[in-house]
């Protein structure tokens, strides 16, 4: 992990605390206004939900927090991630251009980054994920704060273990691995795998890299590879996984991304992309907002396609949309924080249907 | 090697945000996460290097009232109180903003945006 002064420290930690407390304390407090202002009310969407507490000062205080406590955590003058990173390329260069096997890491820098990916500070991330060398560094630093209320990564070592619940598996693919904060813990639950985490981002790649050579992990590779248009041979592995993926495409992309994980799975493989999912008014309600305010452009077209349709159409059987808890009890009806709707969406590709 | 020019940038040219009634009340509110990240630091500082004095037993902290500082001494503190004021005054023009998308042709269609 990437050590910062004392000063940049103390302001991301800052920025840490309010990110919990406005999860655990303002949220609280603006869904109990939210049930006595619908009490005895039919609300059937997300615009007659909203319509309960847009006026109320504590939701603007709500959204104003949202927004900009993520906005000074990257872009702060004095103590943001960009700053801390910019001021010690030497560290950072140490950090990411350690010699690394070509076994482990495969870079591209012709691969052509597309437009959706450039168009969007996704998550208020400056310039996204590949505008400087230290993006991987960034991203990590930042992944600190982004899931309140779960231990440090627990969503995906909880995805992983899922992953062993619905079987074995021997070629794994994980897009959009990004530094590999999923792509670890599959490759460490299933130790007889051959794991390969592919994404378009070359700094997090080479951060992933460079972690895994700490982490004693022989079966896991990485290579730079667009999911829309990965290069390898049909048929190549028996699991596709995705976290926090899907959302980030057009819905376009997300057909494409589906047609491919099918091409690239042998007959009777399988195909989970973790992601979020609500048709809860209020939650849409709120995930909605939170695509506006956290950069977040494709969500709410994600939320509402048929997913499974895109998912049978693209030859898959056995889909399934299933809530996910990414920490124990966060899908409890009376869970009483903020959180996003995880969703797990899987499916099967057909045996009888070999290509 | 690191490059040094990254195009990132903390500011961009996009629409602000509002959350309030007009970008003077969501500007003080911007302006109140700076005093209370200016605050945090300050005491996370003072803690942290009282901390230390305490360890190396190396001063009497009432010295602290009584302090006159040096000619340099004092250009430090005149330079922290300039940065401290440029600080919170960053979000006046309204150009503390990150890129959003909103209004590109690939998130035009998503509801709620």
């Amino acid at each position: 992990m990437q050590t910062f002064d004392r000063s940049t420290t103390a302001f991301q930690e800052l920025i840490g605390t309010m990110r919990q407390q406005w999860a655990n304390q303002l949220y609280p407090a603006l869904h109990r206004q939210y049930q006595a202002q619908g009490a005895g009310r039919d609300i059937t969407d997300s615009a007659a939900a909203g319509a309960l507490v847009a006026d109320s000062a504590l939701y603007r205080w709500f959204c104003f927090i949202e927004r900009h406590y993520q906005r000074m955590k990257y872009s702060d003058p004095r103590w943001g991630l960009v700053v801390a990173l910019k001021a010690d390329p030497e560290s950072t260069a140490a950090q990411l251009h350690p010699a690394v096997d070509s076994a482990v890491l495969e870079l591209h820098p012709e691969l052509p980054i597309p437009e959706y990916y450039r168009a969007i500070d996704i998550h208020q991330h400056p310039g996204n994920l590949v505008g400087a060398d230290y993006d991987g560094l960034m991203y990590q630093a930042s992944a600190t704060s982004i899931h309140p209320n779960t231990r440090r990564f627990e969503v995906h070592e909880r995805f992983a273990q899922l992953l062993q619940q619905r079987g074995t598996f021997d070629s794994i693919l994980n897009m959009g691995c990004g530094f590999g904060k999923c792509s670890f813990p599959i490759a460490r639950i299933f130790p007889q795998a051959q794991v390969t985490g592919i994404d378009l981002s070359a700094p997090c790649l080479r951060l992933a890299a460079h972690t895994v050579q700490s982490l004693t992990l022989p079966n896991v590779r990485f290579i730079q590879m667009d999911a829309l248009h990965p290069g390898f041979e049909p048929g190549q592995f028996d699991l596709v996984t995705s976290t926090q993926l899907l959302h980030e495409l057009p819905v376009a992309e997300i057909h494409q991304l589906l047609k491919e994980s099918f091409r690239l799975l042998q007959p009777g493989g399988q195909m989970m992309h973790l992601d979020f999912r609500t048709h809860q008014p209020w939650q849409q309600f709120l995930i909605e907002g939170h695509s506006v305010r956290n950069n977040e452009g494709f969500l709410p077209a994600f939320n509402h396609m048929d997913i499974e349709a895109a998912m049978t159409a693209a030859g898959f059987n056995d889909v399934k949309v299933e809530a996910y808890a990414e920490t124990p009890g966060s899908t409890d009806a009376d869970w009483p924080f903020w959180r996003l709707p995880w969703t797990l969406f899987s499916a099967r590709r057909p045996l009888d249907l070999a290509s | 090697m690191i490059r040094t020019d990254s195009p990132k940038t903390s500011k961009r040219a996009e629409f602000e945000q509002l959350f309030f009634d007009s970008e003077s009340t969501d500007r003080l509110g911007q302006m109140l996460l700076v005093m209370a990240s200016e605050l945090h630091v300050l005491r996370d500082r003072v803690r942290c290097l009282e901390f230390l004095l305490a360890n190396n037993h190396s001063i009497d902290i009432r010295e602290l009232d009584h302090f006159e500082p040096s000619p340099q001494q004092a250009r430090v503190l005149h330079n922290d109180r300039e940065t401290f004021v440029a600080h919170l005054f960053d979000v006046l023009d309204g150009h503390a903003q990150s890129t959003s998308g909103l209004g590109h042709p690939l998130a035009a269609s998503a509801p709620g945006t």
